[in-house]
């Protein structure tokens, strides 16, 4: 399966702030989800892959092709989507269309119009009045109408009701049905990428803790339940990560099957992309 | 070239609200200059207004695309940084213009209107291009100041250095006048001076403004490629 886009290294250093030697790659016609506390990198992955920030190591390739000395080619087949920036509330849909028609090369009007209609966007009025949702779904259709091959999404759904996240996220699902598409999508909700996510990309203070598929993460990953007594006997490479409660300790475990057939622990329960994303973060080696 | 009348086109759409307030302006004071016994300075100051009004209509696209963040946007679409700048250099550049032009003309007609006599043409483009002038040295440090510091901050850098180009050329003249002119053998220079000034003075305020708008370009192109959204 060829790779989309390709990140090696990519290191950018802020005041305070390290994103890490990052490696990522994302395969034609899947949806990888970024997730990560505020702060850990998401955003400024993505600026780093759009340009928009100097990286300061590192390559990133998009179609094969590196951002550098392409970076127009490049933009014309990407469809970006941002929390905090888009064109001003004071345009229309019917503006945006006359100023897009300029800029892309294959902005298709008719497309545009579609996706207006069917997310029952008014087409005459500025985007000031419009709800959160509708303000996103107005983004996306803007995003999808010049036929890009890749979605670039930066929390797409913050602020969204369960409605709206939901339309948006079989947005996606379909945009990336004919096999070709691919979608990066950052969020911090990561029940929505349950969903839709192929990848789980797992970011924190700036460095990728793992990159792994959603079976691999939903299936294979577990959170064992046992006493003090039990977890003195455990090797200390058979977990990832340990939370100690009160009456007993939880261990983030990468095989669960595996660890079931070591020791004999009951309690392994299957944990959400959620759990794994807190112990991760909060437990203890 | 269409990505830029496509910026173009989207700062023009986003400042509708704008063009009401301006129309409103240009007829304000158009009844005021008619009704004013003093024409000639009317006229200076109504063209004048009308040169900044449209110079700021363009300059006012920053602090919109600042509220909606929409640099941050506008960079992920096929667009060079070096294109941003330069549409915001067409604009602002066109609408002084057609501010100079819509000027030249009303005041122009005010003045046929209130004298039924043609205005002194060579006096009024005297005047315009004196005005256009003053705008463009301004905006020339306008324009980088906010690509350096935002719509907001910026305006306020820009007062700071206009002020100190005005006492600058002040105390170039102060100078000139208290030292220069009382000496006897710089007269070669002076009696240069004084003709270049009088015969040449249209072309080297044209040409400076000229110089001006193209430093100003090229600071800005350099502020932006550096900057980081």
């Amino acid at each position: 399966m060829e790779n989309i886009l390709q990140i090696e290294a990519l290191c950018k250093k802020y005041d305070g702030f390290k994103l890490d030697d990052i490696n990522l790659k994302l395969p034609q016609g899947t949806i990888m989800g970024l997730i990560g506390e505020n702060g850990a990198g998401k955003t400024t992955t993505i600026k780093s892959i759009l340009n928009t920030i100097h990286i300061d190591s590192g390559k990133i390739k998009l179609f094969g092709l590196e951002m550098k000395n392409n970076e127009k080619e490049i933009k014309e087949q990407i469809g970006v989507v941002l929390d905090d920036s888009f064109l001003s509330e004071y345009l229309t849909p019917i503006d945006i269309n006359k100023i897009m028609r300029n800029i892309y090369k294959n902005w298709d009007e008719k497309l545009y119009f579609e996706y207006i209609k069917k997310f029952e966007l008014p087409k005459d009025k500025t985007s000031k009045d419009f709800s959160s949702g509708m303000k996103m779904k107005l983004k996306i259709a803007t995003a999808l109408s010049h036929h890009p091959k890749l979605l670039l999404l930066d929390e797409p759904t913050s602020g969204l009701d369960p409605i709206a996240r939901n339309d948006i996220l079989d947005i996606f699902q379909e945009f990336i049905n004919n096999g070709k598409n691919s979608v990066l999508v950052s969020s911090h909700i990561t029940s929505d990428l349950e969903h839709i996510a192929d990848y789980i990309t797992f970011i924190n203070n700036g460095k990728i803790l793992l990159s792994k598929t959603r079976e691999e993460l939903l299936e294979e990953y577990g959170i064992a339940k046992c006493s003090k007594e039990e977890f003195e006997k455990i090797d200390k490479n058979d977990y990832i990560k340990c939370k100690k409660n009160k009456y007993d300790i939880e261990l983030l475990v990468e095989n669960k099957l595996k660890f079931k057939n070591k020791y004999d622990i009951e309690i392994i329960d299957k944990p959400s992309i959620e759990e794994i994303m807190i112990m991760y973060i909060k437990g203890e080696n | 070239m269409n990505i830029i009348k496509g910026l173009i086109v989207k700062d023009l759409l986003q400042l509708k609200s704008y063009r009401k307030t301006l129309i409103i302006f240009i007829v304000i004071m158009f009844i005021f200059s008619v009704m004013n016994q003093q024409q000639t300075e009317m006229i200076n100051i109504f063209s004048m207004m009308l040169i900044l009004g449209f110079g700021m209509f363009g300059i006012a696209t920053f602090s919109y695309d600042e509220m909606s963040k929409a640099d941050k946007y506008i960079m992920t679409l096929p667009i060079t940084r070096k294109q941003i700048v330069l549409s915001k250099y067409i604009l602002i550049i066109g609408a002084t213009i057609i501010g100079g032009i819509l000027g030249g003309i009303i005041s122009f007609a005010i003045y046929y209107i209130m004298n039924q006599q043609i205005i002194d043409i060579q006096y009024l483009l005297y005047i315009l291009i004196g005005e256009m002038f003053g705008i463009g040295l301004i905006q020339s440090i306008e324009i980088p100041c906010i690509y350096k510091y935002g719509a907001e901050k910026g305006r306020f850098f820009v007062f700071f250095i206009t002020f100190l180009i005005v006492f600058l050329i002040g105390g170039i003249f102060f100078l000139y006048k208290k030292i220069v002119m009382p000496m006897e053998n710089f007269n070669f220079i002076k009696e240069n001076l004084k003709f270049i000034l009088e015969n040449y003075m249209p072309v080297i305020l044209i040409a400076s403004t000229i110089i001006f708008y193209w430093v100003s370009y090229m600071i800005s192109k350099k502020i932006y490629s550096k900057k980081e959204l």
